[in-house]
């Protein structure tokens, strides 16, 4: 589905921000990023979107290079999904679900239907929010507004840079669980960012741990827990 | 809904504009203008009912226009036909002519030669009386003629007009003749220098000798002992092309050759400045006093300020500026806010301009678009653009990092984010920056009346020049309700046009 080769991102004059990152997912695979802050997971993740352009290295989504595409055109086929959902105040919940369907044109029927499919996926009523502005939403209603504004033009891969971060330990805890029993609803790939251990064992399928910019270990979370490939990951995987 | 609610007022308010322009401005066959003071005003109005009365040519008064280079530079570009000059003026302040001249046939021959071949300009015959400059005093005061002032140079303070301290035939070449410096000399307007005096804030001033004031306010004429000043005979100054084309004008204006002397000027003078009769009505008095016109009730019926014409003056001048402020402001916001490094720069221009004196700016629009309407909207334009552009700069600097990464990253274009992101979200401080330019400009809009803009500075700027405490309230009271009227609708249309999402997120905020 995606996989990434020898990604390597310097900043000048020569900082080395994200050094050699290699990975592959499947269809329906999630790998969750850690790291501790600096390390160069979310650089990692603005790659895989373009927002930053990699110094060197191959990204290759449905066994196309991205980096040889329009960057636009790759942005609109990977969901995205960001801290506290990102979600444009001056819109509606419909308007912020459509957006990625309506800059795809899709027809004013087709995106109705599709914005109320995915307030039904997101446990949220279609009647009673479509029409609510972010600020009538509470934290986890904002977050999974994202979601599925993320999801709405089916994008293959969807990308999440820290989402849950910013919300109270019970609402975390509950769209957690929401998060993989959607997973087991869409089958979406996805690549999710955290510093959090917990989470990052809780979600993902697969794990990739960095230090300074380089990858330390990637595996299953069964492989980082039984065989850590070094000191630095046994304490990580301890001390958090 | 809203949005196109808010296009379709936008269009309606244009229309409004382009409409008011027509009815507000529409060019008449003659214009004629006056100089600032009431002597000028009242010939002007003598001249242009004289015309309407013999010709069926359409008249327009452009009154109080400006001081001298205003007026002269008016005249030779077309943007006036006529207005009333004096020969010493014309062989002094204008051909800047050192010879002293003291025959006034002389000198309105010389002028009236050089100023044909020069310029292509006509004096006709002069109206008959002698206005020359005049030092005066009050009524108490020791001196009795000029050269006396060397002697009492220690007590004076003069206040002259800015005019008479620049002009060679004025306080520069009067020091020189006499061999005498003032140490106290400040620059006032005419009709405040007369206040200044009468309540012995200073004892010298300069004076017009038909001036109908001297009376009122008890002073005395120095006499001019060593004639330093020249005639100053009235005629009016007009373009030739003006005369080609209307030939009847010379034949209307030719009864007011030498029709009034010092004496009758100074008691025409003494109706509008002291009586504070009309200036319409003191002219037709005369002219039918004169046998020139029919007695003729309506014009003395007339009322004194007509508000609705100079609110609505007002209004175009601030809409149009505006108007073309936000068109240039909000995108050269939007530029600087995506290249930051000329976002200093052109912040500092904004604010240098800013700076500038208003009456300054709007003198040096003068050159550019001649005067009227133009450069005042020009200025106004200019003092319209630092709110704005500073505003948007702000309002889209405002906009959280965050989203518009979420925004690139969902794949929208730079455009996209700009229009469908920064630019709503920044709608409200926009707004506030349209809000300031607005009510800015309606109070620097009365200044526009000195350049001949019309507006509710009109009648401020003949009250200042009549002492006529009267009629600048009712310039400036409306305009300064305008402006409390005008922000309040704006303020309301600011919370309209805020995005709804928003309204609720603030007022969330605030409980």
């Amino acid at each position: 589905m995606i996989s990434v080769q020898n990604l390597r991102k310097v900043f000048s004059p020569n900082i080395v921000a994200v050094d050699d990152i290699s990975f592959s997912l499947k269809e329906g695979e999630t790998l969750c990023l850690i790291g501790t802050s600096g390390c160069g997971k979310t650089t990692t993740l603005k790659m895989l979107n373009r927002i930053l352009e990699p110094s060197s290295g191959e990204i290759h989504l449905l066994g196309k290079n991205i980096l040889e595409q329009d960057r636009i055109e790759v942005r609109r086929r990977i969901g995205y999904v960001i801290q506290r959902g990102g979600l444009f105040p001056h819109w509606t919940v419909a308007q912020n679900i459509s957006l990625v369907p309506r800059l795809l044109k899709w027809s004013p029927e087709k995106i109705k239907s599709r914005v109320e499919e995915m307030l039904n996926l997101v446990d949220l009523s279609p009647v009673e929010y479509i029409d609510r502005y972010p600020a009538q939403l509470s934290g986890g209603q904002q977050q999974r507004i994202g979601i599925a504004r993320a999801l709405a033009a089916d994008p293959p891969v969807v990308l999440f840079d820290e989402p849950f971060s910013a919300l109270d330990p019970i609402t975390r805890k509950q769209i957690q669980e929401e998060f993989l029993a959607l997973k087991k609803k869409v089958h979406k790939t996805s690549v999710f960012v955290t510093h959090d251990v917990r989470e990052a064992f809780l979600l993902g399928d697969k794990i990739l741990l960095m230090k300074q910019g380089k990858m330390e270990q990637y595996g299953t979370p069964e492989e980082l827990q039984n065989s850590p490939a070094n000191e630095f990951v046994r304490n990580f995987i301890q001390n958090h | 809904m809203r949005k196109s609610h808010c296009i379709l007022i936008f269009c309606l308010l244009t229309l409004l504009g382009i409409f008011s322009f027509f009815t507000l401005y529409s060019r008449s066959d003659i214009r004629i203008a006056s100089k600032r003071f009431p002597e000028s005003r009242l010939l002007l109005e003598i001249m242009a009912q004289l015309i309407e009365e013999k010709t069926d040519l359409t008249v327009e008064r452009k009154n109080g226009l400006g001081g001298t280079l205003i007026c002269f530079q008016a005249l030779i570009h077309g943007e006036i036909d006529i207005y009333p000059e004096y020969t010493g003026t014309g062989w002094t302040a204008i051909l800047k002519q050192e010879e002293k001249i003291t025959d006034p046939e002389v000198i309105y021959d010389k002028v009236k030669k050089a100023f044909s071949e020069k310029y292509d300009l006509e004096w006709l015959s002069p109206f008959g009386f002698n206005n020359t400059y005049a030092l005066a005093v009050p009524a108490d005061f020791p001196a009795k003629k000029a050269s006396d002032l060397e002697k009492y140079k220690e007590e004076i303070q003069a206040g002259f007009t800015h005019e008479f301290l620049k002009r060679p035939d004025g306080y520069p070449g009067l020091a020189q003749h006499y061999g005498f410096s003032l140490s106290d000399v400040k620059g006032l307007d005419h009709g405040l220098a007369y206040l200044a005096i009468s309540q012995g804030e200073i004892n010298l001033i300069d004076a017009y000798s038909t001036d109908g004031k001297i009376a009122k306010y008890k002073l005395k004429i120095l006499k001019d002992d060593k004639a330093f000043f020249p005639p100053y005979y009235a005629a009016p100054l007009v373009n030739k092309k003006t005369l080609q084309k209307y030939p009847q004008l010379r034949e209307a204006l030719k009864p007011l050759a030498n029709i009034l002397d010092d004496e009758k000027m100074t008691q025409l003078n003494y109706l509008v400045e002291v009586e504070k009769q009309s200036f319409s009505q003191v002219a037709q008095q005369f002219l039918t006093k004169e046998g020139l016109a029919e007695k003729n009730s309506d014009i003395s019926s007339a009322p004194k300020v007509d508000l609705l014409r100079l609110t609505r003056q007002h209004l175009y001048l601030t809409f149009m500026a505006t108007t073309l402020s936000i068109l240039v402001a909000v995108p050269l916001g939007l530029l600087i806010s995506k290249f930051s490094w000329l976002a200093a720069f052109i912040l500092g221009v904004c604010g240098v301009i800013q700076t500038i004196p208003s009456l300054a700016i709007l003198g040096f629009m003068i050159p550019i678009f001649g005067i009227g309407i133009q450069p005042a909207i020009a200025a106004l334009f200019l003092y319209g653009l630092l709110p704005i552009v500073r505003n948007t700069y702000t309002g889209i600097q405002g906009v959280s990092g965050e989203l518009k990464e979420a925004a690139l990253g969902m794949g929208m274009t730079s455009w996209q984010i700009m229009f469908y992101l920064e630019l709503p979200l920044a709608t409200k401080i926009i707004m506030a920056g349209i809000r300031t330019a607005v009510v800015i400009n309606i109070g620097t809009a009365t200044l526009a009346a000195f350049i001949g803009a019309g507006g509710l500075g009109e009648p401020i700027v003949t009250g200042l020049s009549l002492n006529d405490n009267d009629l600048i309230l009712w310039g400036a009271i409306p305009a300064a309700i305008l402006a409390l009227v005008v922000d309040f609708a704006l303020a309301r249309i600011e919370n309209f046009i805020e995005p709804t999402g928003l309204q609720i997120d603030r007022t969330q905020k605030k409980s």
